[in-house]
């Protein structure tokens, strides 16, 4: 169910009005939470009601390991998160994996022996997503460091099954983070499960989000689209050299958009029920480094990875080139993880390559004697930060052509095509609708780099606050006057 | 909740006023042809201008959609050029056999009868059957072709195409004969597919009073003798008039932009050459 269709509007309303209703007669979290996980169902499976039986499976899974993990201690307290772990992996490796790993590793008569085709085999919308948050949930039931799962930990011990199962449900099935995330801690949502009333939700933070998200979704990434919907199947041959840069500037800012528009609705709908989801995006552009590029896109996918992968291969606690190899295992896998095809691998490897390369480059730095950096003007600083930011926005931008194309051989083509090709510019059309709808998005990163450079000043709140919220009603009209076609957002696939 | 100190009251009150502010200029605006930044919004803007009272149509691809309905069917209450960039003439003919008031006259272009769903059709077909699609065309402000970017882009062009003179004394107009063809030819298997698809939509227009006329416009060759062949059944079938614009206008000096559609003043001089021929046959 898409976020901008009236479906998800018919059972957002009365949802939304059950849930305030119950709050203020019931007083019941119970009531709330029950009422959120049944909508959050029905929004899974709208048209594919058997996803919800997968999700049950995964649900009722997770919460008997959880139950379990609770009751021991020691080693058979890993084994049994290992197993846990093992096992949401599984339903992952079937589901997503099952067609790739059959093909890349099994000989074709093994594939005709298998009991069910691998590639028949549906990939079921958000299961990346809610997969990884079980994963958090029985990591940290574990680690014991978060006080969010103190509760839910409590409850189990004392046979609260029924409370704790749905606390537990509630943040696997969550609706606005389920099919795309952000990927949320458990200890971060378990915390605020309880009694919502109307009167302290913040309306402000909900119609900021909302409508901020809908805009970079419905107007920026759904006309970007029309543009950079040509690349999966032109003739390269056909467009002259301009046209093919700046197909691929559209399709790195209809990718912000689409994916930061998403995690904005989602955080505001998140909002409008009283909980606070994590940010996912911080002006990813502005990086000047690959990075810092991974602390500001996806941010919560770079904390799992971190929390949860490289760190308990060792992180950079070991030898500088265990730590290149933790970062190359840990990106690839990063990238496997955003779809079933190799190219996805050999696109979080190149950015594991560039992050390997950069912390050589660090390393190699922090040996030498400090003094340069130190006598440059304000001037030669910010000229550095523009050009490095710059450097880095390209980078990522020709790795999105393995994302955006996981036919290598038709990457190799563009990238030919953008060599030998004319300069010049065959479609104003195309120009016309990448200049005018990237706009906003270097518009957003600009006005986060004002504020970033006016740090400490008064005036930093009017770029913060004051100019984002001028803009609300004008993003709400061109919402309303000029969205695209709709589609589905990118990241669904995952 | 003080009402008067929320973002949220002040950010849906601006947005209504920016609205209203854009229908009052929408409403100002003179009514012009639709020159849109991308064929599919081209396309959605042409099929939402349909509705009860269309009197007129040109239909079928980006071929006859150079033409100037204004010009070619002159005269007539309510003209629309239904031709569809990268898509069939067999959806705007869906949505046209789907108003309840059928329309009097659709002059269907026969070049590319052949291509019954080429790029854009099936994203096309699913926008325009979307309730927004339907509820945004009831509001001017709201509408395809009065999108804010489709009229920056409209005043653009206009800034850098300029203005074409397209008025011609009728004595230098030729005509091209209207006929319907007496025997239907023998068609291939494949092509015998691709006439019932056109004869099971065409049949039932024309059985609620619309007449329908087949036009083929000089395309640079582009139209096949598979297209040819199609159009000269349907005209026996369905006693379909058929004007072949080529037959008068193929010695003439026509540009092409791309080697296959019109120029701006090639297109207006074929438009006017139609209005001739279909005021000839009595059908204007």
């Amino acid at each position: 169910m898409l976020f901008n269709s009236w479906a998800f509007v018919v059972l957002l309303l009365p949802v939304a009005l059950l849930f305030f209703l119950a709050g203020r007669y019931t007083r019941s979290w119970q009531l709330q939470s029950a009422l959120l996980c049944l909508a959050s169902f029905v929004f899974y499976g709208h048209g594919q009601a058997q996803l919800v039986l997968l999700l049950l499976f995964s649900l009722t899974m997770n919460i008997g390991f959880a139950a379990l993990l609770v009751r021991h201690t020691g080693r058979r307290q890993r084994a049994l998160v290992g197993m846990g772990v093992a096992a949401n992996l599984s339903l992952l490796a079937v589901f997503k994996y099952g067609a790739l790993l059959a093909e890349s590793f099994l000989p074709i008569s093994w594939q005709q022996a298998l009991p069910v085709d691998p590639t028949s085999i549906p990939l079921p919308i958000g299961i990346s997503f809610y997969t990884f948050q079980a994963i958090t949930l029985l990591v940290d039931i574990c680690r014991r460091e978060d006080p969010g799962l103190d509760t839910v930990r409590d409850m189990l011990l004392r046979g609260q099954w029924a409370q704790a199962a749905l606390k537990i449900a509630l943040y696997i099935a969550f609706f606005p983070q389920l099919v795309a995330g952000p990927i949320v801690r458990a200890g971060q949502f378990l915390g605020q499960i309880g009694h919502k009333v109307f009167a302290d939700i913040d309306f402000n933070r909900v119609t900021t989000y909302l409508v901020t998200g809908f805009f970079l979704k419905m107007v920026v990434a759904d006309n970007l689209k029309e543009v950079t919907g040509l690349l999966g199947t032109v003739d390269f041959a056909t467009m002259a050299k301009l046209d093919l840069i700046l197909t691929l500037y559209a399709y790195s800012f209809q990718i912000f958009a689409d994916f930061a528009g998403y995690s904005a609705i989602a955080i505001g709908l998140g909002a409008l029920f009283g909980y606070t989801l994590p940010t996912n995006f911080n002006s990813p552009y502005l990086a000047q480094s690959i990075t810092e590029f991974w602390r500001r896109w996806h941010i919560t996918l770079s904390a799992f990875l971190k929390n949860y992968l490289y760190i308990p291969l060792g992180g950079n606690r070991a030898s500088a080139y265990r730590t290149y190899l933790n970062l190359m295992i840990v990106m690839a896998l990063g990238g496997l993880w955003h779809g079933a095809a190799w190219s996805y691998a050999i696109w979080g490897g190149a950015h594991g390559l560039l992050l390997v390369i950069e912390r050589f480059m660090r390393n190699r730095r922090a040996q030498q004697p400090d003094g340069a950096s130190s006598s440059q003007s304000p001037a030669f600083k910010l000229l550095n930060s523009l050009v490095r930011i710059l450097i880095t926005f390209h980078l990522v931008s020709l790795l999105w052509l393995l994302f955006l194309m996981p036919d290598f051989s038709r990457v190799l083509a563009y990238l030919h095509a953008v060599w030998h090709q004319p300069v010049g510019l065959n479609s104003l059309q195309n120009a016309y609708i990448v200049c005018l709808f990237s706009l906003p998005v270097v518009l957003l990163h600009a006005n986060a780099f004002l504020a970033h450079r006016l740090a400490g000043s008064p005036r930093q709140a009017f770029f913060l606050r004051t100019l984002p919220a001028l803009t609300l009603p004008l993003q709400l009209f061109l919402i309303l006057t000029n969205s695209g076609s709709s589609g589905a957002f990118i990241y669904f696939q995952f | 909740m003080n009402l008067f100190r929320s973002q949220t009251v002040w950010v849906l009150a601006a947005s209504i006023v920016l609205l209203l502010l854009w229908q009052l200029h929408v409403a100002a605006r003179p009514a012009s042809a639709l020159v849109a930044e991308s064929n599919q919004i081209a396309g959605l803007g042409k099929l939402q201008k349909i509705r009860e009272g269309t009197t007129h149509a040109l239909v079928g691809t980006s071929i006859i959609a150079k033409l100037n309905a204004a010009q070619a069917l002159n005269s007539a209450p309510i003209a629309l050029n239904l031709g569809l960039d990268g898509a069939s003439g067999l959806l705007a003919l869906e949505h046209l056999a789907a108003l309840e008031q059928p329309p009097q006259l659709v002059v269907l272009e026969a070049n590319l009868l052949t291509r019954l769903a080429p790029g854009n059709t099936a994203s096309l077909r699913e926008t325009a059957s979307s309730w927004w699609f339907r509820t945004s065309a009831k509001l001017s402000a709201l509408q395809i072709s009065n999108r804010p970017s489709t009229v920056i882009y409209s005043w653009l062009k206009a800034l850098k195409d300029g203005t074409h003179s397209t008025t011609e004394s009728s004595d230098t107009v030729p005509l091209a004969n209207a006929t319907a063809a007496s025997r239907s030819p023998s068609l291939t298997a494949q092509e015998a597919d691709i006439y019932a698809i056109w004869h099971s939509i065409l049949a039932p227009i024309r059985e609620r009073g619309t007449r329908v006329v087949l036009v083929t416009i000089p395309d640079n060759g582009a139209s096949t003798d598979t297209d040819a062949r199609l159009a000269h059944a349907l005209s026996a079938e369905l006693t379909l008039l058929h004007i072949d614009l080529r037959t008068v206008l193929d010695h003439e000096d026509l540009r092409y932009s791309d080697g296959t559609h019109l120029t701006v003043p090639s297109a207006a001089r074929v438009s006017h050459v139609l209005h001739r021929s279909l005021s000839a046959a009595g059908l204007l």
